[in-house]
């Protein structure tokens, strides 16, 4: 099985990409997500599942706070029939889910916890339906733990998810410059002092989260990735246009698919800071 | 009131003698492979053994840092390492690999499995879930809890909780920032973190920079949970956790026991220390941090006052340590190996464990080496011989009194 999915807001955008060649739409839970797209509430997500004719998936990557964590439960528990797949990154959710025998819908999408095949090989004996691999690693390392690790899947294109906070980071700033609050404002970017990339930056109320200054990009690593056994290839759309999305999703569908490509994504936005991240570069101790 | 184990850091040998001297209940520290802080300087074998000993011998205990997020190549030789931990009497260790929690259980099952905070556990359904599928012994909390969180996960929890009280915090969750990875190539998860969230950034909406200096940071003021002692206490939090394993001798010495006085004086009084009483206790944990400090999310959303965002303004600390005592004589005096600054006729003070600090004005001061009275210590590692009013023992730390 290949499928290539794609973070969706609403439903409009579900639609067009799965129009455009997606075989799945992750939809971002609205209070559920560390993520800057904003996002669906529950029903409108049931709503979207019932008329989707292909899969449908969820986006639940927050960790919770006790308080919060029975809430998220119950939602969880209304959510699994409806849907393909939960993406999730704190254990209670999972542990919800083997309560109600739903594990094989769940995913386990930590950001940057999984480098390893023995790490993805533990969680998948947990009963889940995937795991996805962190962007951090080696195509090499890729490989490895796509050849070990069945139904394994990596985030192939969009801005990475960098670092989250708790803490109001932007709001704070704002507060100590006794300026305008920035908070949930888009469009904005921070500029390391000696650095020359911009990351977009985004604080809602659970948090700040930090996107990579580059949009990683895999055209060329795709179909090894593919013959390795890696099963989900998803993309994330923040900051991307329309038109960023639907060749990235052409293109990544063709290559998928097993056809060239003959167009360059690269020449058709030579706007974006298009970089293939960790693939041939090993980060250091 | 059940005293929790104070558990203190160390970057080597020294340092984890000096965290059980000064009345730590355990102390953590990393090895050279598998550990986060590849920086600090970590433990050989030989020394872990050694620690195991030492600690032995005072009642006290060694947790292993064994939290690497591993790629493929860093498992190799880890059963061999955690049944050499077992045979050496390591309690446990803190884990946040799967993998290598499971490993442990199987290889070596008398080392507990303390989960370790880059899995960012901030609920106790998720603790359940460890403890369902991983066996593990003790969760050490996120430091994203706040105060009522960590009551209510505690005493929830299937298994010990473990919260931090002192050091510096990550501005991110931890195990999920790869600011460093993505600045420095450094890999953050794997011990190479370069505290890119310190760093200056400009802030940009669209084109246009907004604010201006000082430029936006991340960069955190430390944990003080000294006002949290008696809730986290009442709580039954097992373990009171503090960070530092890249800090100096001298911030071991004077935080460790700083906080074992406050402990030690709510166990006593089974009740919350008045604000006199705290404020010594502060100002005693102070004297050992040259960051300012915060409580984190102890006291419900951390903000503003949780950052920093101009130069530090605690730089007396690096002053402070003037010494350790190398030996002492039968006749009032001692030598003194320096490590600052100083000169007769100031006023000094001894931190010795177990003790109050007792203070002095130095009078003389002779070189132990060419025996010359010299009256101003320029050089540090020289060897002096002082007079001292009171018993003291050797490894108390010689500082500044303020």
């Amino acid at each position: 099985m290949k499928i290539l999915t794609i973070l969706c807001e609403n439903k409009e955008q579900a639609a067009k990409n799965l129009s455009l060649g997606c075989d799945e739409v992750i939809l971002v839970l609205k209070d559920g997500c560390f993520s800057a797209l904003s996002g669906c509430t529950v029903e409108e997500i049931t709503a979207i599942a019932k008329e989707n004719s292909k899969r449908t998936a969820v986006l639940m990557n927050r960790l919770f706070g006790q308080e919060e964590i029975e809430q998220a439960q119950k939602t969880l528990c209304e959510l699994l029939p409806q849907v393909d797949a939960v993406l999730f990154a704190d254990p209670a959710l999972l542990q919800q889910a083997k309560l109600i025998h739903m594990e094989h819908k769940m995913i386990y999408r930590p950001e940057t916890l999984l480098t390893s095949a023995k790490d993805g090989a533990w969680w998948m004996a947990q009963g889940l339906q995937s795991v996805q691999i962190s962007p951090l690693l080696t195509k090499e390392e890729i490989l490895e733990i796509a050849a070990n690790v069945p139904h394994a899947g990596l985030q192939i294109h969009g801005r990475l998810l960098m670092s989250v906070s708790k803490r109001k980071l932007l709001d704070a700033y704002a507060s100590y410059h006794a300026g305008t609050s920035l908070h949930e404002k888009d469009g904005l970017y921070l500029r390391e002092d000696s650095r020359e990339g911009r990351m977009p930056v985004y604080e809602n109320a659970y948090g700040t989260m930090i996107y990579t200054d580059y949009v990683q990009e895999s055209f060329a690593y795709v179909p090894e990735f593919l013959a390795a056994g890696l099963e989900r290839f998803e993309i994330d759309t923040y900051t991307l246009k329309d038109e960023e999305i639907r060749d990235a999703i052409t293109m990544y569908r063709a290559l998928l698919d097993g056809r060239t490509i003959t167009d360059i994504y690269a020449q058709a936005h030579a706007d974006l800071p298009l970089s293939s991240g960790y693939y041939g570069q090993k980060t250091i101790k | 009131m059940k005293k929790p184990e104070l558990l203190a850091p160390a970057g080597d040998l020294h340092r984890a003698k000096t965290a059980i001297r000064y009345g730590a209940d355990a102390v953590y520290l990393g090895g050279q492979f598998f550990s986060l802080r590849s920086r600090a300087s970590n433990f050989t074998l030989e020394d872990i053994q050694e620690a195991c000993a030492f600690a032995k011998a005072h009642g006290a205990h060694i947790h292993v840092t064994v939290n690497i997020i591993p790629h493929e190549e860093d498992f190799t030789g880890l059963e061999e390492y955690l049944k050499k931990l077992e045979e050496f009497g390591v309690t446990a260790i803190i884990a946040a690999s799967p993998y290598i929690m499971e490993t442990a259980r199987r290889v070596a099952p008398k080392l507990q499995i303390h989960c370790s905070t880059q899995m960012s556990v901030t609920n106790a359904q998720a603790i359940h879930f460890l403890k369902d599928t991983l066996d593990i012994d003790r969760a050490v909390l996120g430091r994203e809890c706040t105060m009522a969180q960590v009551k209510e996960i505690t005493n929830e929890s299937p298994v010990e909780t473990e919260a931090f009280i002192h050091g510096g915090m990550c501005v991110n969750y931890s195990g999920r920032c790869t600011l460093s990875n993505r600045m420095t190539l450094r890999d953050a998860n794997r011990g190479g973190c370069a505290q890119s969230c310190r760093w200056s950034y400009h802030v940009y909406e669209q084109d246009k920079e907004i604010a201006g200096e000082p430029l936006f940071t991340m960069g955190s003021r430390d944990l003080c949970a000294a006002e949290y002692m008696y809730p986290l206490m009442e709580a039954g939090v097992s373990s009171l956790k503090i960070e530092g394993r890249m800090k100096t001798e001298y911030y071991v010495a004077c935080i460790v026991s700083a906080y074992r006085h406050l402990i030690d004086e709510i166990a006593e009084t089974g009740k919350p220390l008045s604000a006199e009483r705290m404020a010594v206790h502060q100002k005693e944990i102070l004297r050992g941090e040259n960051r300012e400090t915060c409580t984190g999310f102890y006291s419900g959303d951390a903000g503003e006052g949780t950052l920093i965002y101009h130069a530090n303004s605690n730089a007396d600390v690096n002053h402070d340590f003037l010494g350790t005592v190398k030996k002492v004589n039968d006749n009032g005096t001692c030598v003194i190996e320096t490590r600052n600054v100083f000169a007769t006729q100031e006023k000094l003070e001894f931190l010795t464990p177990g003790k109050e600090n007792r203070n002095f004005v130095l009078e003389t001061m002779v070189n132990d080496k060419t025996r010359e009275t010299i009256a101003e210590i320029r050089n540090p590692m020289t060897l002096v011989e002082i007079a001292v009013p009171f018993e003291v023992q050797e490894n108390d730390i010689l500082r500044r009194y303020r």
